[in-house]
């Protein structure tokens, strides 16, 4: 997974709002906010890195360890795919 | 003194006979029925928000806003565009017709169960279906047509259809919510079915805008509650009054009464819980999003625990201490 690139779904509208993520689906009526951890992996996704390049920015920005960061990432990162507000991206 | 005992809402009879028109939100809109006196009974019913069919130059405009503007505080604003959507909004006018037909026995349209709303938008046509309604208007001339079983029901879910789309155009939501008017003041209780709105309603022995279906939205630098049609348990028939909001509260049946105050995106996350939107449009999700933000941000947010009793009112009062 630490190479594989994300995208955000375009069946969700999405605000970032107060450093929060407000995260509305369109075809379940699903709401979801991220906090800002999530909402800082969200911006990284957003911008089309990979979690190769997030985790290290994560581990700078939150003083956190690697082995922290990619496994609370990760964990973070298969919720979204199964929400179907991350998809893996073909680019 | 006889003729009013035999009609009791003389009003209707001086209306045009096939059709009315009603405003919910400051949004009229225009019913012209092809069977006479087939109105009589949804005058009767909507009697509270008939109007007689206004000149256009009397008709106040509504501000529309190109979708993507966002709130008119520039603070609040997206950056979003569209040019479908700024079609669909560029085209709202402040009277839209229907002429209405009915038919008792309706097929829905494949796919949809009995309770589901399906909104489609395509070029500059709005489409609304449900079981029980099918009704397509242009987004160009407002005319458009509307068939339903006949029944009060049956058009009081068109209603709510067709608003939760008008009201996009003008920032405005309809939120499964209580609104009661208190000290000149409009306060909006929000709750699915069972959170107490009708309690709320009661134990306030305030002015009730409606106990079940509220209408929200702006004019000019202010959001406004507005009096509604749609009521639940109470069963009232609301009056044509607006006043302008001050707190949004979301209910909750406590042994306890207090509030405590909810952060922004929580906020927004909980309104949009309560708000009746069916569209599936990208771009009016977008707009839904940051009308939502614009009244969490621009009003205070609050949790309200509350049990039997009055004590609830105290906190409605800016200023008053609320549990953080």
């Amino acid at each position: 997974m630490p190479d594989k690139r994300l995208k955000i779904s375009d069946r969700i509208a999405a605000r970032i709002i107060g450093g929060e993520t407000v995260i509305v689906g369109l075809d379940d009526n699903t709401m979801n906010i991220l906090n800002d951890v999530g909402t800082f992996i969200w911006e990284r996704v957003d911008a089309g890195k990979t979690l190769h390049e997030i985790i290290p920015e994560i581990c700078a920005e939150y003083e956190v360890d690697e082995q922290t960061a990619k496994r609370d990432t990760e964990t973070f990162v298969e919720e979204m795919l199964s929400k179907k507000i991350f998809l893996e991206s073909d680019d | 003194m006889g003729w009013r005992n035999f009609e009791p809402f003389p009003m209707i009879l001086q209306m045009a006979l096939d059709s009315v028109v009603l405003n919910i939100g400051d949004l009229p809109t225009s019913f012209l029925f092809s069977q006479l006196g087939a109105p009589d009974e949804l005058a009767r019913h909507y009697r509270n928000f008939l109007i007689e069919s206004p000149k256009p130059e009397a008709v106040k405009k509504s501000e529309p806003r190109p979708l993507g503007s966002g709130p008119s505080d520039p603070a609040l604003r997206g950056p979003l565009a569209n040019a479908h959507g700024t079609e669909f909004f560029h085209a709202l006018s402040p009277l839209w017709h229907f002429q209405v037909s009915t038919a008792p026995e309706m097929v829905p349209p494949e796919g949809l169960t009995s309770h589901d709303v399906r909104i489609e938008f395509e070029g500059r046509e709005l489409k609304l279906f449900r079981a029980d309604f099918e009704a397509n208007i242009d987004l160009a001339t407002c005319h458009g047509t509307l068939r339903y079983t006949g029944l009060i029901p049956s058009f009081e879910n068109f209603l709510r259809a067709l608003y939760s789309v008008r009201l996009l155009g003008v920032e405005g939501l309809l939120v499964h919510a209580c609104s009661i008017e208190y000290e000149g003041a409009a306060h909006l209780f929000a709750g699915t079915s069972g959170a107490g709105k009708s309690t709320i309603a009661r134990l306030s022995g305030a002015r009730i805008l409606t106990d079940e279906i509220s209408v929200v939205r702006r004019d000019g630098d202010q959001f406004y509650l507005y009096g509604t049609p749609f009521w639940g348990e109470l069963r009232g028939g609301g009056e044509l009054v607006r006043f302008p909001l001050r707190t949004v509260n979301f209910l909750h049946k406590d042994d306890a009464t207090f509030a405590k105050s909810v952060g922004l995106a929580e906020g927004i996350r909980k309104l949009l819980r309560c708000t009746l939107f069916f569209s599936t449009h990208l771009e009016w999700r977008h707009q839904l999003l940051m009308i939502a933000e614009a009244i969490c941000a621009l009003h205070r947010c609050q949790d309200l625990h509350f049990q039997q009793g009055k004590e609830f009112l105290r906190l409605l009062d800016a200023g008053q201490a609320i549990k953080n």
